[in-house]
């Protein structure tokens, strides 16, 4: 099961995303947890997850996250800026599908 | 392909992601944003009082004042909390521990306050400082007191130079882990400013007030008004890079708030400074570079992709969150929409000063700074002035009108593209 963390600036946009993912899997009948967190809190989640989304406005803080995620062996993902404004939940499911 | 980097990437995007990459803009930044989530408790303080005051016979009551002196209270404590959360946030990036650091950062912000203690004559010890040294103007010492913690630890984590404790449970591994950093940041603080009897407070206040002075100017606002779109425009998070700067703002809403609480009314003529934090929020209106008015525009547009996105974007609008509309319609890096965008906070921001200035609303004077609180709801906590609401919605009809001449020319573009698609397939 995809156990997501989707981080942006302040973990406030991308919790309206949250819900729009959940609802893309769910028509699919398939499982998955989303969390959404400001970008600095990667450190304390990401143990608890398999997949990191990245919001589109924290691209400045790339490198960090890059890092971060690294040492516990995950690739973020980030979720392209049309995507993230649209707050297409199906193109994000795709997204993950499709790069895990 | 062009791989050159275009003018404004090379002397402004880079730059000014440079800076948001700094450890010590980050630590300040993320610990601000999470400081500022216990004023939110304010914010809710002051509705229960403006309630409140709208029930007849309970003004000075026993009950009311008790109510405002905890109500003041909570406001007046919160510098305790920025260092904790700057010294938190500043910990997380050095990925050390966040609640020994959050502890420390306290600790080195009691010594910083300086304060006495008095005996009574029945031997009862006091405690005894300028209650402003805990509170939102001394939030430049908060500032500190967090790096000063999380960078001494830092530096005594990453030498290595911490008591071995193999075989002792893990919680008490932590501690004495940073048993030798711990003193050393309660020492050099203590040393730096007693012994060396340098007051941080004193300091910080008289550096400042030229400083206020410069940015809650009329100019000095209006140059931070067209920052934020600015940025967003260039795809730089605002709040990546302005917390440092918002830290002024908030010692200039604190500055009026004292002067609330002494009674004074809140004019320009008593000194209350207009362009204060909670001014700033108050016209924040859907976010940075104030987008709400577009959102409503954007319902009305005869583009259907405009129609949805509106509607997708509108509830984090009122929120003041939008990022929607910033990369869904883009704005970002969308000259057609660069000029409606970056004018729209400074048009805003110019209207109200002079409103403002005049007396026709009241000056924002609360430390109930919460920026995700409809704007209409917040300009009332802010200002405690029904004045202040029918400013906020006639900006936002005003917003509105600006941007409207620029997304119908992008709806005739949308459509023109849809039909040569349609004409394609």
């Amino acid at each position: 099961m995809y156990n997501i963390l989707l981080v942006c600036q302040g973990g406030m946009s991308s919790s309206f995303i949250v819900k729009k993912i959940i609802e893309a899997f769910s028509k699919n009948r398939e499982e998955i947890q989303v969390i959404s967190k400001a970008a600095m809190e990667i450190v304390d989640y990401i143990a608890l997850v398999n997949c990191v989304l990245v919001a589109p406005n924290v691209l400045y803080a790339m490198e960090d996250i890059k890092e971060t995620c690294q040492e516990h062996g995950i690739t973020p993902t980030i979720i392209p800026m049309e995507v993230y404004g649209r707050m297409d939940g199906d193109a994000i499911r795709n997204l993950i599908i499709h790069s895990h | 392909m062009d791989i050159e980097k275009k003018w404004y990437e090379k002397y402004f995007v880079d730059p000014m992601n440079r800076f948001a990459k700094f450890k010590m803009v980050k630590s300040i930044s993320g610990g601000i944003a999470s400081g500022v989530n216990i004023l939110l408790i304010g914010s809710i303080l002051s509705i229960i009082s403006i309630v409140m005051s709208f029930i007849p016979g309970l003004k000075g009551t026993a009950f009311a004042l008790k109510f405002a002196a905890m109500k003041e209270l909570v406001f007046g404590i919160v510098g305790v909390f920025f260092a904790a959360s700057i010294g938190a946030s500043n910990a997380k990036y050095n990925k050390i521990d966040q609640q020994a650091v959050g502890f420390f950062a306290v600790l080195v912000y009691f010594i910083f306050m300086r304060p006495q203690f008095l005996i009574d004559e029945k031997d009862i010890v006091y405690f005894h400082a300028e209650f402003s040294r805990f509170g939102s103007n001394s939030i430049f010492v908060s500032i500190l007191s967090g790096l000063w913690a999380g960078e001494v630890t830092n530096f005594f984590k990453k030498r290595n130079w911490v008591m071995k404790s193999e075989g002792l449970p893990e919680i008490v591994k932590t501690w004495f882990d940073y048993l030798i950093a711990g003193t050393a940041i309660t020492l050099s603080a203590w040393a730096f400013t007693d012994l060396l009897n340098i007051d941080l407070h004193t300091i910080f206040s008289t550096i400042l007030v030229p400083v206020i002075g410069i940015f809650s100017s009329f100019w000095g606002t209006l140059i931070l008004a067209a920052s934020g779109p600015l940025l967003f425009y260039f795809g730089i998070h605002p709040l990546s890079v302005i917390y440092p700067v918002f830290a002024v703002y908030i010692a200039a809403a604190a500055h009026n708030a004292d002067m609330l609480a002494r009674g004074l009314e809140p004019t320009v003529a008593n000194g209350f400074l207009i362009n204060n934090y909670g001014t700033l929020l108050m016209i924040n209106l859907g976010g940075a570079g104030s987008t709400l008015g577009l959102n409503f525009a954007l319902l009305f547009s005869k583009s259907k992709i405009h129609k949805n996105l509106g509607k997708l974007a509108l509830l984090p609008s009122i929120l003041n969150i939008n990022e929607t509309l910033i990369f869904g319609l883009p704005i970002i890096f969308n000259p057609a929409f660069f000029i409606p965008y970056l004018i729209t906070p400074i048009i805003n921001q110019a209207i109200t000063y002079f409103v403002m200035f005049f007396g026709l609303v009241k000056i924002p004077s609360s430390l109930a700074l919460s920026m995700h609180i409809p704007s209409f709801i917040n300009a009332y906590i802010l200002s405690e002035d029904y004045r202040a609401v029918i400013l906020v919605i006639l900006l936002i009809f005003l917003d509105a009108l600006i941007w409207v001449p620029f997304m119908k020319t992008h709806a005739k573009k949308l459509a023109v593209e849809e039909y040569n698609q349609a004409g394609k397939t």
